[in-house]
């Protein structure tokens, strides 16, 4: 039986990923690469050479891993958003030049559904609640109405920001979350920090002043990392909680980045016991931003019907999770 | 010195090994062209014979730099993209 193969890019903010998926759900490849600087943030212009500099090795160390040649690919899938400007459009005219020199469709994808329609493939859950944890992003998804509805999510910084930002004041390198959790298990004080949940939404940035002062008053390293792993996830776990209870949904996913932590995880294993609901964490290899996750959310939609013009293909770097119509799963 | 005075105007020819591989450019980065995310630069794209002509007007030199490096990372990285389909 003939398969079809789609080639993925991902990058949207620091990673560059290229992965190779077919439509029967195996995926063939994931490469992917991610900048570091040396100090500070992410640069936008810094990722994007990244990604322009890197990314066609990315590519092609993808495709030989599949064991596969550029004549295979019956697609080319890209994300189009939601993420840094000059990232996505390096990204995107990769993706167009693919697309026309192997003279195959090219599909659009958003991150953030790719994030969630990645877990379910690995967990084959039919219709979870979502809890979607990034440098990026966090948010509390279900479907409902054709969409990806935002439950809940943050009203300023994205955790994975919070605890990147946090390890750079307190001199980790980057990215800081496993150094965060690393040390939170040697923590043993509980010091309280806002617990920022306002209806289904949250905001972390209060926390990461609270927990910098913790830090300047001399409370020891491990003490502030327990105290903030603690309050930040016992945030989201009110709301997943609040969600399954509302939706009545009888899956419970973990995914994006900060879906590595044990201890995030752990929480939210508690919360679906209480509920009696499946759970499933997204294993660490898909859990990042990786190109498997857009070429499978390309294969998805292909089969659905959908491909986008080379002249439509312009980035959407506000592009919301509930902002696109899930027409594989209407 | 006010930030007209720099105002400026480059062009940029890349010669290419065919009008088909100028016109692969050319497509790829023409949405790029459409969504200005300033109004300090504007870039315009053409392609004539096997060359891909890529013009810049910018309303300052930092905006200019910007909008040239951009542009070269792109056709760097998309010819690298073809080369090595070319060469599998």
């Amino acid at each position: 039986m003939l398969v079809l193969i789609c080639l993925g890019l991902e990058g949207t903010a620091h990673s560059f990923g290229a992965g190779i998926v077919t439509d029967d759900g195996s995926v063939l490849s994931n490469e992917w690469d991610m900048l570091k600087p040396a100090q500070g943030g992410i640069h936008p212009r810094e990722a994007s050479r990244h990604h322009s500099d890197l990314g066609p090795s990315i590519i092609n160390n993808a495709l030989e891993k599949a064991g596969i040649n550029y004549n295979d690919i019956d697609f080319i899938a890209f994300s189009r958003g939601p993420g840094l400007g000059p990232c996505l459009r390096t990204t995107a005219t990769m993706a167009r030049t693919l697309s026309l020199k192997l003279d195959v469709p090219l599909v659009d994808v958003n991150h953030c559904v790719a994030h969630i329609e990645i877990g379910c493939l690995e967990s084959r859950f039919k219709d979870p609640v979502t809890v979607y944890v990034s440098g990026g992003n966090s948010q509390v998804i279900a479907y409902a109405g054709g969409r990806f509805r935002t439950f809940g999510e943050t009203l300023d910084i994205a955790i994975g920001n919070m605890l990147d930002v946090l390890g750079r004041e307190l001199g980790m390198g980057f990215p800081a979350g496993p150094i965060v959790e690393k040390l939170a298990k040697q923590g043993t004080n509980y010091h309280s920090l806002p617990y920022s949940v306002k209806g289904m939404d949250l905001s972390y940035s209060g926390m990461l002043t609270a927990a910098k002062k913790l830090f300047s008053e001399g409370i020891p390293i491990p003490d502030i990392c327990f105290s903030v792993q603690e309050t930040a996830f016992g945030m989201l776990a009110e709301i997943a909680e609040r969600a399954i209870a509302h939706t009545k949904k009888q899956e419970l996913l973990l995914t994006g980045g900060v879906a590595r932590n044990n201890r995030l995880t752990e929480i939210l294993e508690g919360v679906s016991k209480r509920h009696d609901v499946k759970f499933h964490r997204v294993s660490p290899s898909l859990a990042g931003d990786q190109g498997a996750m857009i070429a499978w959310n390309g294969i998805l939609q292909f089969n659905a019907g959908h491909t986008i013009e080379i002249s439509d293909s312009q980035v959407l770097p506000k592009w919301r999770t509930d902002e696109q119509d899930i027409i594989w799963r209407a | 010195m006010s930030q007209s005075d720099v105002k400026g105007n480059s062009i940029i020819e890349i010669p290419l090994e065919s009008e088909h591989i100028a016109k692969i450019l050319y497509s790829a980065l023409l949405p790029e062209t459409e969504s200005i995310p300033s109004e300090r630069a504007t870039t315009t794209i053409s392609v004539k014979g096997s060359s891909l002509f890529v013009e810049i007007v910018a309303n300052d030199l930092t905006a200019m730099r910007a909008a040239l490096n951009s542009y070269i990372a792109w056709i760097s990285a998309c010819m690298k993209t073809i080369e090595s389909i070319d060469e599998s």
